[in-house]
This record gives C-alpha cells, sequence and structure tokens, in this order.
C-alpha cells in the first residue's frame, strides 16, 4: 500500500532516516515472497534435471515512496538417488533501482550474485566442489568466557559529494585443470592467533583518500598464479671453460706482398679486436694539390696552403700507450687497456718549394700556433691534428726553388676519400641552399 | 721460408706471412751486469740475468699494403703475446716492443701492391 503524502525533510533539505517514517506507517511498502519447490521420485531415472529459477521485484513509484524492501528466499535441492548425471543451478540477483539522496537523478545498481555450479556427465571419476563461507565461534571449557569472531567481507561507497569514485573488492581464485591429472592452486589469506598473544592482526589495507580532488585513481593489486603452460624439459648447462683455437696460413710469395692477413677461430678467449680481413681503404690521390694544409678543422676554411707532395722517407708513427714491466725472475709482462689512447703522426719533409711558398708556410705555421688543422695528404687521406714542430726551419738548399721545409703533424687519420669524391665527404660537407622562385601566372 | 707472426698466443686465431727481414737482423741478450770495484781493487758483479730471454731486431722491405697489414695486426696484438717463427724456422714467444712503431716510405714500387715499399723495423722481447 502507498500513499501520496509528501515526506518530511530535515533542517538541511535531506529526508530524514527512516526512523522518523514510522509514524507515517502506510508510507512502506513491503514485498515478501518465500517459495518451495521441491521435485522427488521413488522411481529410477537416468536423469533428473531440477531447475528453479525466481525474479522478486520490489519497484515502488517515484517520488511517492521513501522505503522499498525486497526479500526473496531460496530453497533448491535435488536429490535423485541413481542418476549418473546431476545439473544444479542457482542464481540469486538482487537488484535495486531508484533515485540517490541528493535529488539528481543517478543510476544506483547492487549486484549481488554467488554461483556455484557441479556440471558432471561422467561417471568414471568423482568431483567435489565446494564453495563455503564460513563463520564458526565455538567456545569449549569453563576458562574461555568470551569468544568473539568476526569474518566480514565489506565493500563500502559512502560519497556524497565526489563526482567519481569506483571501489572494487574481488577475491578470485581460478584453477583450470582440463588435462592435468594432478594439480592445487590454493590462496589462502590466514590468520592465526594462539591463547599466548595478546592481540594478533592480519592486515591488508588499501586506502584512496582525496580531498580537493575531482579524479584519483589508485590500485594495489595481490596476485597469486600459477600457472602450467608448457612441457617442462630439463636440461642442464655448465660452462667448462674449454673453447679451442684455429689458425692457418698459406706461404705463398703473392701471401708476402698482399694485405692477406688469415684469420681462424677463437671461441676461448675474444677480448681482442682482430685485424680487418680486408685492407683499409686507399685513395687515389690528386695529381694537382698533393698536400694541403686547412684551418680550422671541421668547419668552413679560413686558412689554405698548398704544397707539392713530399718527398720519401715519410713517416707513418704510431705509439701506443702500455706498460711494460719486468718481474724478478726477469719475465716480461706489458699490459694495455683497450680504451688507453694510442697517438698517430705524420712525419713529412717537402723539397723544392719557392720562397713565397717557403713564406707562405710559416705565415701559417704562425696563424694557427697550437691550433687543430686539416691536412690531405699525397694519397687522399684526411688527417686532424696538431704540428707539434713549428719551430723546425725552412732551409735554403740551393738557388732558386730550393727550400726544404718539415714538420710532424699529430693526430688521426679519418678514412674518407678524395676531396673531389663527394660521397666519402658525408659528415664534412654543409650545404646551406636559399631559393626564391616567382611564378608568373597570366591573367 | 717465410716470416710468420701469430696471435693471441696460446689462443692463436690469426696468422701473417711476411717476407723474410733484411740482412743485419740482431739477436741479443737482455741481460744486465753492473760492476762494482772495491777499495782494494777486487772487481766485484751484480747480474741480472733476466732468464736468458733474448732480444730481436728485424727490418722489413715490404710492399705498402703489406706493410699496413703489419701496422693493423700491431693495432691489435701491441700488448698481447705473439708467437713468431723467423727466417730460420725458430720459434720465440714474447712482445713486440718498439715504441713508436713507424712505416717509413721508402720509395716507388710499381709491381708491389701499394705501388710503394715501406720500410719496418720490429723490436722484439721474448717473454721469458
Amino acid at each position: 500500500m502507498a500513499t501520496d503524502k509528501t515526506p518530511v525533510w530535515g533542517d538541511e533539505g535531506f529526508p530524514l532516516s527512516p526512523g522518523f517514517y514510522e509514524l507515517i506507517a502506510t508510507q512502506v511498502v513491503e514485498d515478501a515472497l518465500v517459495l518451495t519447490h521441491e521435485a522427488r521420485t521413488a522411481e529410477r531415472y537416468e536423469r533428473v534435471a531440477h531447475v528453479l529459477a525466481l525474479v522478486s521485484t520490489g519497484a515502488v513509484a517515484r517520488v511517492k515512496s521513501y522505503s522499498a524492501s525486497s526479500v526473496l528466499a531460496l530453497s533448491q535441492s535435488a536429490s535423485p538417488t541413481y542418476t549418473e548425471a546431476i545439473e544444479q543451478g542457482m542464481s540469486l540477483d538482487n537488484i535495486v533501482d531508484g533515485f540517490n539522496i541528493v535529488g539528481d537523478r543517478q543510476p544506483c545498481g547492487n549486484i549481488l550474485t554467488l554461483t556455484q555450479t557441479v556440471f558432471s556427465i561422467s561417471s568414471s571419476a568423482p568431483i567435489e566442489h565446494v564453495l563455503g563461507l564460513t563463520d564458526e565461534a565455538i567456545g569449549v571449557g569453563p576458562h574461555k568466557r568470551t569468544v568473539n569472531q568476526w569474518l566480514a567481507i565489506s565493500d563500502h561507497i559512502s560519497t556524497p559529494h565526489r563526482r567519481f569514485v569506483e571501489d572494487t573488492l574481488a577475491f578470485v581464485q581460478f584453477l583450470p585443470t582440463p588435462l592435468t591429472g594432478n594439480a592445487s592452486d590454493i590462496l589462502a589469506l590466514v590468520d592465526e592467533a594462539s591463547i599466548t598473544n595478546i592481540a594478533h592482526e592480519l592486515l591488508l589495507t588499501h586506502v584512496a583518500s582525496g580531498s580537493k580532488l575531482y579524479e584519483f585513481e589508485q590500485t594495489l593489486n595481490l596476485t597469486h598464479s600459477n600457472i602450467l603452460t608448457s612441457d617442462w624439459v630439463r636440461r642442464i648447462d655448465e660452462d667448462l671453460g674449454v673453447g679451442h683455437a684455429l689458425t692457418w696460413f698459406r706461404d705463398d710469395p703473392c701471401d708476402r706482398k698482399n694485405y692477406t692477413p688469415f684469420s681462424g677461430d677463437n671461441t676461448v678467449n675474444t677480448v681482442f679486436e682482430e685485424p680487418p680481413t680486408t685492407k683499409p681503404p686507399v685513395f687515389t690521390s690528386n695529381t694537382e694539390d698533393r698536400l694541403v694544409l686547412y684551418y680550422p678543422s671541421h668547419a668552413a676554411i679560413a686558412r689554405q696552403l698548398t704544397l707539392r707532395a713530399p718527398e720519401f722517407q715519410d713517416r707513418d708513427r704510431n705509439a701506443y700507450t702500455r706498460v711494460s714491466r719486468e718481474t724478478r725472475g726477469g719475465t716480461l709482462i706489458v699490459y694495455s687497456d683497450p680504451v688507453w689512447p694510442s697517438v698517430r703522426s705524420l712525419v713529412v719533409t717537402v723539397t723544392g718549394l719557392t720562397s713565397d711558398e717557403a713564406e707562405s708556410y710559416l705565415t701559417f705555421m704562425y696563424a694557427t700556433l697550437g691550433k687543430e688543422i686539416e691536412v690531405r695528404d699525397w694519397e687522399g687521406r684526411l688527417w686532424a691534428g696538431v704540428i707539434v714542430n713549428p719551430d723546425n726551419p725552412i732551409t735554403q738548399d740551393g738557388p732558386g726553388c730550393k727550400y726544404t721545409i718539415s714538420f710532424e703533424l699529430e693526430g688521426k687519420k679519418f678514412e674518407t676519400g678524395n676531396p673531389t669524391e663527394e660521397a666519402d665527404l658525408a659528415g664534412f660537407v654543409l650545404n646551406l641552399s636559399d631559393s626564391a622562385t616567382v611564378v608568373k601566372v597570366s591573367p | 721460408m717465410s716470416f710468420q707472426m701469430r696471435a693471441p698466443f696460446p689462443y692463436m686465431s690469426t696468422t701473417s706471412t711476411f717476407p723474410s727481414p733484411e740482412f743485419s737482423d740482431s739477436e741479443g741478450l737482455t741481460v744486465t751486469v753492473n760492476r762494482m770495484r772495491s777499495i782494494d781493487g777486487t772487481l766485484y758483479t751484480y747480474v741480472h740475468s733476466k732468464g736468458g730471454r733474448r732480444k730481436y731486431v728485424w727490418q722489413f722491405q715490404l710492399a705498402k699494403d703489406k706493410a699496413i697489414e703489419m701496422r693493423e695486426f700491431l693495432d691489435s696484438y701491441y700488448s698481447r703475446l705473439i708467437q713468431i717463427t723467423d727466417h730460420l724456422g725458430a720459434i720465440h714467444v714474447g712482445f713486440v716492443t718498439n715504441n713508436p712503431f713507424e712505416l717509413i716510405g721508402e720509395g716507388r714500387a710499381n709491381d708491389w701492391p701499394g705501388n710503394e715499399s715501406v720500410s719496418i723495423t720490429l723490436e722484439f722481447e721474448e717473454k721469458s
């Protein structure tokens, strides 16, 4: 029974708690449905299916009711004695739909589902399926005066002013065993307290709080999984430190002149870098400018000095950083770290220069004193470094073009080609292009 | 007979062959003798035998490409034990000790790989 009377409102504009409605008993709607469905048989059947599905709904009209209750009690049993197949399903749904207390129309949902299913069409293997929520308090003996036990699974949302709140409490345990003969999956939260302990607490606390935030997310996941997805193969690996090294060579007259390092195999010591099997590139020499000095290095050329090719007795000097020691017994030990630097130098002597060229050389030396320069040598190799003996004098060995200079460049060599080979100059050429195009369109 | 260098000893995986060195190669001990004469004229000597190990100097005249091969070989193994089979067939194990190591252009060699002859001096000391 329902009435059209106006509800009693509190001072703050919210409806009062149900306790204040007891003077208006006609505003309460109650709907109770209790059913018992039982199927029994004394006969022997090969299959008995027993399904009981009930829906109990308590619905009230909007605005005109202030309290609604819906009670659904179900009892279902299937107990055939001699059947080979048993199916039993029970579904309990509790749905509440209505207004929230603030007054805005918001969806309100409450779903409680307890599902337990046993399904078997085979009589060869027993199936035991237990879903139990047990809360037990037992007090035995004269000395235990009080026994309190509290088992609670609580999921609570109370948020009249929050715009977005999501709260989930889940206990999930999943055990798929389609083909295995034996598998176990245990998820246990155990809290034990012996009689000698005064207080014993096992707390899993997940708190999300915010005062002025519109959206706030916090996630705490406790996952226990034991999944078998593949076959296990037992294998034992052990490195015994045994390797092999193999080298070979061909004693041929041509191999004593060509670049032919014979590289074998080595699985014992691999911390070194073997020499390259192919010869480093040798570029064609420039027939015009055989020795050109540039300044600065790796930038637009500000100074340039062009000389003729140097004389023979040029030196490609390679200095390594290493430590040589002799033990007390006279054994020689040499060590070098790969990161230690190695210095490479180019020593050249140029003869047959004119007095102007010799003077230009001195001018270039003075202008680039102690600075890094680039040198394009007679083989097209590009060097970058510093001339370490700028005080080396020029000498006139005879009348006319008989000036001789000599210098030592200490730096490093780049594996690039001749300046005329543009493809080999990648990284050293900066091209800037600025263009404007006007297209005249006839009317 | 060629001149062979192998490294890294004893797990050798790289071998380079070179022509026999020039004459004037040398082989000597690395020992030292210090002389001390007492006030009465007695001579005392203090020796450092260094296990009797020897030091070798070889000079090569190589084609330009072969000289580059020797430079690359030493770039890889200049601090590692090297086994050398010399032009006499003798086998030595030790280190190349000349530092810096120089490639000196000697002259034109049109029929040689690289069209140039390069002179290299190799100093080598046995380990023990």
